[in-house]
C-alpha cells in the first residue's frame, strides 16, 4: 500500500534483487577478469591484486551497497509532483512535475518477477524516470494514482 | 492548391544516397588496402614478385570498388522507383520500401520544421534537399532525428514547403502569413561582412585545429605505418636537440608556435564563417521565423515560434571580453542532426541582445536575475581543476621522460606550468556556473573559459534534479540539470536550495 504525500523506501526484496543481478556480472565479467592470470602463468602480483578485487567486490557489490541503497532510494508522490532521490556516494534529486507526465510504465524484468518486484517507468517529453524495485502490487498503483493525477491536470488546464 | 498528388522525388536521390552510403565505404576499403600495401614488401624477396603482388591487389582493390558501387546504387534506384510523397489537408505521406513497403503518415499540427538545403551540386542541377521535422520523441524518452530527408526540384520543394507552412499555422488556429516571395513579412535582420569577420575570428577555434591536425597525423601513420616516423625521428635524433635546448627556448617556440597555429586557425575560421554564413538573413513572421544563409551551401529554415523552446547565447573567451555573443535557438526536431544548429544571430553586442531579442522574438527577453555565487564552491572548483591538470600532465610527463630519457627538471617544469593552468580554469568555472529564475524563464550559465547561457521556457521545463557527491552535499553544494524537451543544461557548484523554490515555479506554469 503506497502513502502518497510523504517519502517511501523501495521493498526490502529490491536488495536480493540487486545482489543477484551483481552475483550474475561477477560471474559473467569479473571472476574471467580475475581469473585469467592462472592461464598465462602470471607473476605472483596478479594475484595479489586480482583476489582483493574480488573480494572487495563480493563485500562491497553484494553486501554493503544493497543494504545503503536500500536506506538511500527513496520516492515521494504527490498531487503536483514526483520526487525520487537515490545514489550512494553520488546523490541524485529528481523533482518532476505531474503536469509534464506524458506516460507511465510499470516493467518487470526477468530478475524482478523472481521477486515479484517492478520498476515504473515515468515519461517526460524530455527523459524518462525510474522507480525501482517496487511491489507489483505497488507498482500498479503508483502508475494508476499518476494516471490519474495527470488526468487531473489536463482537465484542469481544459477548464 | 489544396492537395498535392502523388509523387517521386527527383532522379538525383539516388545520387544522393549513393554518395552518402558509398564514401566511407570507399574511404575505409582503400585505407585498408593501403595499410596492408604498406606491409608487404619483405626485404628478402625480389622486387619483380613484390610488383605483381601490387598490381594484383590494386586489380582487386578496383574490383571490390566497383562492386560496392553497383549494389549500393542498384539499392539507391529501387528505393528511389518505390518511394512517393503526397499531401492533402490533413496532412502529409511519405511512402517507401522495396521489400517492406511503409506508408508514414504525419499530420500537420505535428510538424515542427521544414528546412529547405541547396548545396553546390544541386544549384547546378535546380533540385533542393526538403527536410521535415516532427520532434517525435521515442521509446526512451529522447527526440529521434529528421523524420524526412527528400530531394525535389527546387521549385517542387518550395512549393511543399509553402503549402506544409500554411496548413501548419491554419491547424494551429495561428492568424499569420507566410513571407511571399519577395519577402515582404517584417524588416529582416541581416548580417554583413563584418559580423562574419569577427565572428570568425572570435570563436574558440584552437582545439579543432589540433584536433584536426591529430586527426590527419593518426590517419597518415595508419596508411604509412608508424615505422617511418619513428625511423625518420631516430635519423633526426630529436631527442638530442631537447636535451639540448634551453628552457626559455623551448617556452619561446612553443609561444611563437601557438601564435603561428592561432593565426592560420583565424584566418580558415574566418573563411569556413564567410562561406558558410553568407548572406544571414533572419525574418519573423507573427509565428515564426524564418532563417537563410550559406554561399555554397543554401539553407532556409523556418522556426515556429512556439516550438522553440530556449535560446542559447554563447560567447568564447575573446567574446567576453569584446561584449559579444552569438545567438542560438533550441527547437524541437530541428538540429538533431551532424551540422544542424539553429544559428538566429551570429554575433550581436551583449548590451543590445535584449533590444534584438524584443523585435524578433519578445517571449525571450532576458533577464538578469542570478542568484548570489557560493563561495564555497570556489575551492571545490580549483581542486577538480588543478588534479585534472595535474593528471594531464603525469599523462604526458611519464612517457616524455621515459622516451627521451631527458632530463626530470623539463617534466617539473612542464608539471608547474599545468597547476596554474588549473587553478585559473577552476576560477573560470567558478565565474561562470550560475543559474537565474524567475516566474517566466529559468537562465543557466555554464562553461569555463567559453560560456553559454541557456534561457528556457518554464513552461518548457521537464524536470529539476540535482547531483553530487555525498561530501559536496556536506557543504551545501550540489549541481544543477535542467531538462526541457529534447535537451538538457546543466550547471555546477550552486546551493541546494534552489531546487525546492524552482520545482514550484515549473509545476504553477502550464504548458
Amino acid at each position: 500500500m503506497v502513502k502518497f504525500m510523504e517519502f517511501q523506501r523501495v521493498s526490502k526484496k529490491a536488495k536480493w534483487m540487486w545482489r543477484v543481478t551483481r552475483i550474475i556480472f561477477m560471474l559473467i565479467v569479473i571472476l574471467p577478469l580475475c581469473l585469467v592470470p592462472l592461464f598465462f602463468d602470471a607473476m605472483p602480483i596478479f594475484y595479489f591484486v586480482s583476489i582483493p578485487v574480488l573480494l572487495l567486490y563480493i563485500i562491497c557489490a553484494l553486501i554493503i551497497y544493497p543494504y545503503l541503497e536500500y536506506i538511500q532510494w527513496a520516492y515521494l508522490i504527490t498531487n503536483d509532483r514526483i520526487e525520487i532521490k537515490k545514489g550512494i556516494f553520488f546523490r541524485t534529486h529528481n523533482i518532476i512535475p505531474i503536469g509534464r507526465i506524458q506516460h507511465v510504465n510499470v516493467y518487470q524484468g526477468p530478475i524482478a518477477r523472481m521477486f515479484g518486484l517492478s520498476r515504473v517507468e515515468i515519461h517526460t517529453a524530455g527523459c524518462v524516470f525510474h522507480i525501482e524495485g517496487v511491489d507489483n502490487e505497488t507498482a500498479n498503483e503508483i502508475g494508476e494514482k499518476l494516471r490519474n493525477l495527470v488526468g487531473i491536470k489536463l482537465d484542469s488546464k481544459k477548464a | 492548391m489544396n492537395s498535392i498528388d502523388r509523387t517521386r522525388t527527383h532522379i538525383s536521390t539516388v545520387v544522393h544516397k549513393t554518395i552518402n552510403a558509398v564514401w566511407t565505404t570507399i574511404v575505409f576499403i582503400v585505407a585498408m588496402f593501403l595499410s596492408v600495401f604498406s606491409n608487404e614488401y619483405e626485404d628478402d624477396i625480389p622486387m619483380e614478385f613484390n610488383i605483381q603482388f601490387s598490381l594484383i591487389l590494386v586489380l582487386i582493390l578496383i574490383a571490390v570498388i566497383l562492386l560496392a558501387v553497383g549494389t549500393i546504387l542498384l539499392i539507391a534506384f529501387l528505393q528511389w522507383r518505390n518511394t512517393y510523397f503526397s499531401a492533402d489537408e490533413s496532412g502529409i505521406t511519405v511512402e517507401k520500401g522495396v521489400m517492406y513497403k511503409r506508408k508514414l503518415v504525419m499530420p500537420f499540427e505535428k510538424i515542427n520544421t521544414v528546412d529547405i538545403g541547396i548545396n553546390i551540386f544541386q544549384r547546378i542541377i535546380g533540385t533542393c534537399t526538403l527536410k521535415i521535422n516532427s520532434g517525435a520523441a521515442s521509446e526512451t524518452g529522447e527526440v529521434d532525428n529528421a523524420d524526412m530527408k527528400l530531394y525535389f526540384k527546387l521549385e517542387d520543394g518550395q512549393r511543399i514547403r509553402d503549402f506544409i507552412l500554411a496548413r501548419n499555422i491554419e491547424n494551429n488556429h495561428d492568424e499569420a502569413k507566410v513571407c511571399d516571395e519577395d519577402n515582404n513579412c517584417g524588416e529582416a535582420f541581416k548580417a554583413g561582412f563584418g559580423d562574419f569577420f569577427l565572428y570568425g575570428l572570435t570563436q574558440s577555434k584552437l582545439v579543432n585545429l589540433l584536433v584536426s591536425v591529430i586527426g590527419i597525423f593518426s590517419f597518415i601513420i595508419g596508411i604509412t605505418g608508424a615505422d617511418y616516423f619513428i625511423s625518420a625521428a631516430e635519423n633526426l635524433h630529436i631527442e638530442r636537440y631537447v636535451m639540448y635546448l634551453s628552457i626559455f627556448k623551448i617556452i619561446c617556440f612553443l609561444i611563437i608556435g601557438w601564435f603561428v597555429l592561432y593565426i592560420i586557425s583565424t584566418v580558415f575560421s574566418v573563411a569556413v564563417s564567410f562561406i558558410h554564413y553568407f548572406n544571414f538573413t533572419v525574418r519573423r513572421t507573427k509565428d515564426s521565423i524564418a532563417i537563410e544563409y550559406g554561399l555554397i551551401n543554401l539553407k532556409k529554415y523556418t522556426l515556429p515560434v512556439r516550438n522553440i523552446h530556449a535560446v542559447i547565447t554563447s560567447q568564447s573567451f575573446l567574446q567576453q571580453l569584446l561584449g559579444l555573443c552569438s545567438v542560438t535557438a533550441v527547437s524541437v526536431g530541428y538540429g538533431n542532426e551532424k551540422n544542424e544548429t539553429a544559428l538566429l544571430f551570429p554575433l550581436v553586442k551583449m548590451k543590445k541582445l535584449n533590444e534584438i531579442l524584443g523585435e524578433y522574438l519578445p517571449e525571450y527577453t532576458i533577464e538578469d536575475n542570478y542568484v548570489p555565487r557560493v563561495k564555497k564552491a570556489l575551492p571545490w572548483k580549483i581542486a577538480t581543476s588543478v588534479i585534472r591538470w595535474v593528471i594531464l600532465g603525469l599523462a604526458v610527463c611519464i612517457p616524455v621522460t621515459m622516451i627521451f630519457g631527458s632530463s626530470y627538471l623539463y617534466s617539473f617544469w612542464m608539471f608547474a606550468l599545468l597547476v596554474p593552468i588549473g587553478v585559473f580554469k577552476g576560477i573560470m568555472r567558478y565565474k561562470n556556473s550560475r543559474i537565474g529564475y524567475s516566474e517566466k524563464t529559468i537562465n543557466v550559465m555554464r562553461g569555463c573559459l567559453s560560456r553559454s547561457i541557456t534561457h528556457i521556457k518554464m513552461e518548457s521545463i521537464q524536470s529539476v534534479t540535482t547531483h553530487g557527491s555525498v561530501i559536496y552535499r556536506k557543504y551545501g553544494l550540489a549541481d544543477y540539470t535542467v531538462d526541457y524537451f529534447s535537451a538538457e543544461v546543466d550547471t555546477s557548484g550552486l546551493s541546494e536550495e534552489h531546487l525546492e523554490k524552482i520545482a514550484e515555479i515549473v509545476e504553477k506554469s502550464e504548458i
